[in-house]
């Protein structure tokens, strides 16, 4: 993992760090940043990412492909609690019929979902 | 719009890079799914911030820590992360203040063997003492002068 990139202390990241200063700043109340905070980001990001592909991995395993889809990845997305947040950045796919019945189902009761 | 939708992101080269560290080889990853880790990766850190700034504007700072941030971290229930983050800063300090000592040391270490670092630095003070001798002259001889006169002529 880091061990390749430990002699060069710049490049400890892999992810660019003045991407994720310009993500950090876009986010609602903007302040200063310090140079730790950024740090930790960046680390955090990556350690994140690492994560999810491992869990997704370990899930898809089971099933006998070696690819890794779509669909795996929203799957073990909207089964953890933990990535609650990503809410509707990877939506389930589905069928135009079953999207047909679920919008269905959501006009037929309104008032239940509110 | 399409500029935008673009800033949100972050490039794809890097997120592959990691993927592929982090999976065994020969497993396959799909274009949709790259993506789709990509734009999650972007949430988290936009996520990551807005939490922490909660934290933060409670303690009533305007800057972020790297306090705030842990505690964004635990928070959002990754505790994992935080003891290796903390072991991450720590080497990063500890680098950082060796880079500092040594280019400190190197210059001295450059300098001393040859003894010019007495030379320039004796070059540098005749320098100074010799603008300030010049200054003096320049300033002196009119001030005195006026003020003598002034002096003379009132008392």
């Amino acid at each position: 993992m880091a061990s390749s990139n430990q002699g060069t202390t710049d490049k400890n990241t892999n992810l660019p760090i003045s991407k994720v200063k310009f993500l950090m700043k876009s986010a609602p109340n903007p302040g200063a940043i310090s140079n730790e905070a950024l740090l930790i980001a960046t680390h955090s990001a990556e350690m994140f990412l690492e994560k999810i592909i491992t869990e997704v991995y370990e899930k898809s395993d089971k099933s006998k492909s070696k690819k890794i889809t779509y669909q795996d990845l929203a799957r073990s997305i909207n089964e953890n609690e933990v990535y609650e947040f990503l809410g509707d950045i990877a939506p389930l796919k589905v069928n135009a019929i079953e999207a047909k019945e679920i919008y269905a189902r959501s006009q037929e009761t309104p008032e239940q979902t509110d | 719009m399409a500029s935008k939708a673009e800033e949100f992101s972050l490039p794809m080269a890097c997120i592959n890079r990691i993927i592929k560290e982090s999976l065994p080889d020969g497993t396959i990853v799909s274009k949709e799914a790259k993506l789709a880790l990509m734009k999650a990766t972007c949430v988290f850190i936009l996520y990551s911030t807005s939490v922490s700034n909660e934290f933060a504007s409670k303690a009533h700072r305007r800057t972020l820590n790297a306090e705030d941030m842990f505690q964004a971290l635990e928070d959002m229930e990754l505790n994992e992360f935080i003891p290796d983050l903390r072991e991450m800063l720590e080497t990063n300090k500890s680098s950082k203040a060796k880079k500092q000592t040594s280019s400190r040391k190197s210059k001295y270490s450059e300098m001393d063997p040859d003894g010019d670092p007495i030379e320039s630095g004796e070059v540098e003070v005749m320098e100074v003492e010799e603008r300030l001798q010049s200054d003096d002259i320049f300033s002196e001889e009119p001030v005195s002068g006026a003020m003598g006169m002034d002096n003379s002529q009132k008392f």
